[in-house]
């Protein structure tokens, strides 16, 4: 990728601080478990962007892993800009799963768009 | 995409409030600011470097900090020390890792985070070729370690 990822940071929620803690081992360690087109204008025009699903699981048992979903905006020479924009880890009352198979059934549920990876 | 930085910028991390010289964001054309993932890796190792060189023993929110930086269980950290599996867990229980876990566990953690790093500049030195190269590359990363080192604050 040519260009960045990113999370928003104000206004400031506990999960925006906790997804802002875990950015770089979600990238860094998480996988792919589906993908979707979605078909939106982008704020600098008629861009395609995607929803990259990423699922980390927990260090320990009984823990929940990381789940967060990314928007990937693209141009002609490839994706250049990403932003994390849902992430759930099971914390405070957040949805979150200890496996990766209840992690896609979720999604297969919630996000019937999505294509599993 | 407008880059900002922040002076003396405050956050909370691993149960301290840090105070950093700088913070980069950016803000979109909504008007939010975002934060990049290079500068939150930045604070992740800044406040791991700063956790790991204090005299302290680990708190609880500094070990499950590191741990979770570290991508490292509770059943590796226990190994590293060579404790029950269950041990992690007591400490976690109890608020506070004890001294002599805690300081192999900072060597262990500060040396997951920043080994990779040392061993490049280790590299780099032994190809450098004259001493005004040696020099000035030690004078860079030195200047680059320690130009941010964030200032703990308070409990958060």
């Amino acid at each position: 990728m040519k260009g960045t990822v990113f999370v928003q940071h104000k206004p400031f929620t506990e999960a925006y601080e906790r997804a802002a803690e875990e950015l770089d081992t979600l990238i860094m360690h998480g996988e792919e478990i589906g993908r979707g087109e979605i078909h939106e204008h982008g704020d600098d025009g008629a861009l395609p962007a995607s929803h990259v699903v990423v699922w980390l699981a927990p260090l320990n048992a009984g823990e929940c892993g990381l789940y967060g979903v990314f928007k990937v905006r693209s141009d002609e020479d490839g994706p250049y800009q990403a932003e994390l924009f849902a992430f759930y880890d099971g914390k405070q009352g957040r949805p979150g799963w200890q496996s990766r198979e209840e992690a896609r059934a979720w999604m297969r549920e919630n996000y019937p768009e999505y294509v599993e990876v | 995409m407008e880059e900002l930085i922040e002076k003396n910028y405050k956050l909370p991390l691993a149960g301290h409030v840090w105070e950093f010289n700088e913070m980069r964001f950016h803000r979109d054309q909504k008007g939010r600011l975002l934060i990049a993932v290079e500068e939150t890796k930045r604070i992740n190792r800044s406040v791991a470097n700063a956790i790991c060189s204090t005299d302290e023993v680990l708190s609880a929110d500094e070990f499950v900090f590191l741990c979770r930086l570290c991508r490292t269980s509770n059943a590796d950290v226990a190994k590293r020390v060579k404790a029950d599996p269950s041990t992690p867990t007591k400490w976690m229980k109890r608020g506070t890792v004890p001294a002599l876990e805690s300081e192999v566990l900072k060597k262990f953690f500060w040396q997951r985070v920043f080994g990779d790093e040392i061993e490049k500049d280790s590299q780099r030195t032994q190809r450098a070729d004259g001493a005004d190269e040696l020099a000035q590359m030690g004078k860079t990363a030195i200047e680059k370690k320690w130009a941010d080192v964030p200032k703990r604050d308070t409990a958060a």
